[in-house]
């Protein structure tokens, strides 16, 4: 009898369980460490909790270390046609500083993994990306890369040396422009390097270890999994310390991965291992913007032809009627009564109070207004499909553009 | 959630997680610290009819967290006798308060309550340190 104690698990198959530079924080701050994606990771902080760290975000500015994601440097001759040949998304035609949202897939283009590269030079062609897969498939993603990766080109990992704290919420951008001094005055999937203290961002150019390793630069992305105002900063590991406590000192509030779960749900962005473990394509999950047909890549066949044929289940967000009912991955959701696909996350939603779920539906129930049941453990709740996502976005403090959303 | 943490001596526990205090033939019962800590935010407590009849390894009620659900056991046989209801607004004193207003229910045991199958403080103790589940 397991009682009430689950196990919040991911990865734990695969020891050794690595840690991060922030590693000591965490458990002196009261994190509560679970293994996760190969990494111990905190999933909460005692002192607030999961769902006042949802709220933190939603509302001020919340701090993650996701240092444990894949932090790949690959760069010189030939990075740009590996990348473009191995993900949807163009890194040939990608403008300096610019963050792409893409997937690693088989040759039957089903997701292996989904990722953000970012172009770090301003050359005539593109010669220096940043690649941050995900932890857990990191190991895969890199074995491949390696295996393509022309002569000229080098791909290093810098896990262990750098740390990425991702700061999120709508006071994210004050908090790091009153601490730094810096100008974010970056678009939406943009990124830049800055050095502490000066306005930035600074030049592209190459060698973008040495630049964060002695230089002692930090290089900033208007990126996130929070669907946010958010930035990812990647920065060297001794860096990294002070600036989580810098951070802190001044309001931030340290976030685990609960509240990163719970975050993302509420947007419909995927979570790799859950959402997707190398059965489903980025058409299948709707992400058929992220995808640049214009030129070859593995798996682009499949993807062309699954489009074309239209007859596919699809990534759609569905809302329960019964906050009591919590939907959870695995559940059944019937439709007439007849099972016709199962919730691949779900949650009661922090912000809505009602039950959010998220499931590949069958292509003529995915329309919103469809009325469907989900089941969890022999109780029922009616359901309806609603466009995602299930949180609206805020719109953009900062002048500019609105701000695309995107995991 | 802070909590007093820790395992209050004057309990029973079992291996399930909740904790056990034995007032004649009345039997409150409640998670333990170390449980709601693993289940993260409770959001929601789905509480048992009172006059429903428990039995030891039984699944009695459900807690919902954020992460996750959780079968709550009658850890000695019995009847509902009371709920706490204040649950049902505030299922966050689950967390904050494990051991005091987040109790889940009461029992009246069948006879004399029999605690031979429960662990003392120190024996629970050392349940959650070699890692039980």
């Amino acid at each position: 009898m397991s009682g009430v104690l689950p196990a919040f698990v991911s990865d734990e198959k695969a020891p050794p369980i690595r840690t991060t530079p922030l590693h000591a924080l965490h458990v002196a701050a009261e994190g509560h460490m679970v293994p996760f994606g190969g990494w111990e990771m905190p999933l909460y902080y005692t002192a607030t909790g999961i769902l006042g760290e949802h709220r933190a975000v939603r509302e001020g500015v919340g701090l993650f270390d996701v240092s444990h994601m894949g932090i790949v440097s690959i760069e010189g001759k030939g990075s740009a046609a590996l990348l473009a040949r191995r993900t949807p998304a163009n890194a040939l035609t990608t403008a300096p500083g610019r963050c792409r949202y893409s997937f690693f897939l088989d040759a039957d283009a089903r997701m292996i993994d989904d990722l953000i590269f970012t172009r770090l030079d301003e050359e005539a062609e593109p010669t220096s990306f940043l690649f941050v897969p995900n932890a857990g498939t990191t190991p895969r993603v890199l074995e491949v890369i390696l295996q393509h990766r022309p002569e000229g080109c080098q791909v290093v990992r810098h896990n262990g040396e750098m740390a990425i704290i991702a700061v999120q919420g709508p006071k994210s951008r004050q908090l790091l422009e009153a601490t730094y001094g810096w100008d974010l005055g970056l678009r939406p999937y943009t990124g830049g390097y800055y050095r502490f203290g000066e306005k930035g961002p600074r030049h592209f150019g190459k060698g973008f270890a040495s630049r964060i390793l002695n230089n002692g630069e930090a290089f900033v992305s208007r990126t996130g999994y929070t669907g946010e105002l958010g930035y990812e900063v990647f920065v060297s590991a001794a860096r990294s310390v002070e600036l989580w406590r810098e951070l802190v000192g001044k309001g931030a509030v340290p976030c685990g991965l609960g509240a990163r779960d719970t975050l993302r749900m509420e947007k419909g962005f995927l979570l790799s291992g859950v959402d997707f473990h190398r059965d489903r394509t980025p058409v299948e999950a709707m992400m058929d913007r992220f995808l640049d047909l214009d030129h070859p890549f593995v798996g682009r066949d499949v993807l062309e032809k699954q489009r074309n044929e239209g007859r596919y289940a699809r990534w759609t967000g569905i809302l329960t009627d019964d906050p009591s009912v919590i939907p959870r991955h695995g559940s059944p959701i019937l439709h007439d009564g007849t099972p016709v696909a199962t919730v691949s996350s779900g949650c009661l939603s922090p912000t809505l109070h009602q039950g959010i779920a998220l499931a590949y539906l069958p292509a003529e129930l995915s329309t919103s207004g469809t009325r469907l049941e989900i089941e969890v453990r022999g109780r029922r709740t009616g359901a309806k499909v609603v466009p995602l996502p299930f949180v609206p976005n805020a719109p953009s403090p900062s002048a500019g553009p609105k701000p695309v959303h995107v995991p | 959630m802070t909590t007093e943490s820790g395992v209050p001596e004057e309990l029973h526990y079992t291996e399930s997680h909740e904790w056990v205090r034995v007032e004649g033939d009345l039997v409150t019962v409640g998670i333990t610290d170390h449980a709601q800590a693993e289940l993260t935010d409770v959001v929601f407590v789905d509480l048992p009819a009172v006059g429903k009849e428990g039995r030891p390894k039984q699944p009695i009620m459900v807690l919902e967290s954020v992460k996750t659900v959780a079968d709550i056991y009658a850890p000695i046989e019995g009847k509902i006798s009371e709920v706490n209801t204040e649950l049902k607004a505030h299922p966050e004193l689950v967390n904050k308060d494990p051991y005091g207003k987040g109790w889940l229910y009461k029992l009246r045991a069948t006879g004399k309550p029999d605690i031979s199958s429960l662990l003392d403080a120190a024996r629970y103790r050392a349940h959650v340190a070699k890692g039980g589940h």
